[in-house]
């Protein structure tokens, strides 16, 4: 085998030279293009290029003016939009409206490489990929997201995974879901089932609910929607969702709490509980239970549960090995702090500022705010939202929601869907642009 | 003392500051977050660019979220409610000074 060796420095200039020619589909109007100019202080390797790898690269770049060597590894040639996809699996939006380009984030000089890692040492900041490259950087940062634990369902084996969809990591699972919606007779059941919390994106999946509801009133008013919660209640906007499925959806969706998915029978379509119960159906929408990506198990990040990383919250840096960072899903929550797009975003900026200072031989910070906002679509032009302010002290060296701030509206509005999209144009382009 | 570190920040503000004061340097711990929705300068937004608008324009706006009723508030209701008057006046002056 023809392991190649690549270190930091040589693979910048290396693959800027290789993607340079590649067109921006997301493009702010002022960029920081100036590298070579200034004095380089430092390298980065991120391990991921979801929403926090994006966001971290993108201002690492912009607040260094150029002056850190980044490297981002992503398995994917494209980034595909977890939010939003809701809208895609009912027919609302297309499926290129989710999927973006990394290539304004190479026309700032930062090296995308479209590969997987296999290795993180975390002592020795390396990591090393499927294709034999070895890199080394002064900060590692593990942004890879969450793995889904189907071993934790029986039944649920690789043969199952493929006609029992989750569609809860973005790309080709909303568009096979999709199908699965279009061929179901009027008069089909389709069963959601949700984890339990913690996990991605807390409303998501009773958002899709609503829009499956919103999409079988219209074409399929005999079928219905089966939410199977394992948790105790609804996890997020629960009244404005209650409201919602009474008034607008109550021949197309059924809400069941504490069914926790143990098995599955995809022959028959049935899905059991923790309790023997069965429920059949004709679509099986399984997202099983979530944990941080296994690459952050491998780098031996993972303090909680055998599942999340805990981190420093003045720096985002692991508990375990300060000099590596962990962003976004994978992360130990805070307190009240979702997994979500918004949130993994904050903690990008958090982490480009805490690494710009320490390579540039300063204290980070003491003291912030970051903020999360969370759309639903309960239609496909009416939204809702919960939105929440975090607080970092370093005497207690925790955050946590300040109290009196945050909220949800009084209702669904079309102007609420009107800045939902707005959202998320505005994150694709902070992340990607 | 917080008012001191705020004098101290507003005579030495410019575009290269290092120095870590409250919310580090450049008031990134305050500032940046912003930008998820509002952007940085320059760039164009569905939400309004906060970077080159006139100090009173911006606290007065910024207040004006925060006396909003919930019936009425959208997402800058309840996101405004977690600042302080002294964060607002250092966001003012920060955002209007940058451009």
């Amino acid at each position: 085998m023809n392991h190649r060796r690549y270190f930091i420095s040589d693979a910048g200039a290396l693959l800027s030279s290789v993607f340079l020619s590649s067109c921006a589909t997301l493009t702010s109007n002022k960029k920081d293009l100036s590298l070579n100019t200034r004095k380089n202080i430092g390298s980065v390797v991120i391990v991921g290029g979801g929403f926090a790898g994006t966001s971290l690269a993108r201002y690492l770049s912009i607040l260094s003016r150029g002056r850190i060597t980044i490297t981002m590894i992503n398995k994917s040639k494209l980034f595909y939009s977890c939010p939003m996809s809701n809208l895609v699996l009912t027919g609302n939006k297309s499926a290129e409206y989710l999927s973006h380009e990394f290539s304004s984030l190479v026309q700032r000089g930062i090296s995308v490489l479209h590969d997987e890692v296999t290795y993180i040492d975390p002592i020795k900041k390396t990591i090393r990929t499927l294709t034999g490259k070895l890199i080394q950087a002064d900060h590692l940062v593990v942004c890879p997201g969450i793995d889904l634990e189907f071993s934790a369902i029986d039944g649920f084996d690789a043969v199952a995974q493929r006609s029992v969809l989750h569609a809860w990591q973005g790309g080709t699972q909303t568009l096979a879901l999709r199908r699965r919606l279009l061929t179901l007779s009027d008069g089909g059941v389709f069963l959601i089932s949700i984890p339990p919390a913690p996990y991605r994106c807390p409303p998501g999946p009773y958002e899709r609910a609503s829009l499956v509801a919103n999409y079988f009133k219209k074409y399929k008013p005999k079928s219905k929607v089966l939410v199977l919660d394992a948790n105790p209640d609804i996890q997020s906007k629960k009244e404005l969702f209650v409201s919602t499925w009474t008034e607008k959806y109550p021949d197309n969706i059924e809400y069941i709490s504490d069914f926790e998915v143990k098995g599955i029978d995809p022959k028959r379509g049935i899905l059991i509980s923790q309790f023997g119960d069965k429920i059949k159906g004709d679509v099986l929408n399984v997202i099983p239970p979530n944990s941080s990506a296994k690459i952050a198990h491998q780098a031996d990040l993972v303090t909680d549960n055998d599942r999340w990383c805990d981190v420093n919250w003045r720096s985002m840096e692991s508990v375990k090995y300060p000099g590596v960072y962990v962003l976004g899903d994978a992360t130990l929550s805070a307190e009240k702090m979702p997994k979500s797009a918004h949130m993994a975003n904050q903690h990008s900026k958090i982490a480009a500022l805490d690494i710009i200072a320490k390579l540039d031989g300063k204290e980070g910070l003491t003291d912030y705010k970051i903020v999360n906002t969370c759309y639903s679509f309960v239609d496909e032009i009416r939204a809702i939202f919960v939105s929440q302010v975090y607080s970092f002290e370093l005497k207690t060296g925790t955050v946590k929601p300040i109290k009196g701030a945050g909220g949800l509206p009084s209702e669904p509005s079309v102007e609420l869907g009107r800045q939902a999209y707005n959202w998320a144009e505005k994150i694709w382009l902070d992340s990607l642009g | 003392m917080k008012n001191i570190f705020f004098v101290a920040f507003l005579v030495t503000c410019n575009i290269t500051i290092h120095a870590a004061g409250p919310y580090g340097s450049n008031l990134g711990g305050l500032t940046l977050p912003c930008a998820t929705c509002h952007g940085l300068p320059g760039e164009k937004n569905n939400a309004m660019n906060l970077y080159g608008i006139k100090e009173e324009v911006f606290f007065d706006k910024f207040k004006s979220f925060q006396l909003r009723s919930d019936k009425d508030g959208g997402v800058m209701h309840y996101i405004s409610r977690a600042y302080s008057d002294d964060d607002i006046r250092r966001m003012a002056t920060y955002f209007a000074e940058k451009q």
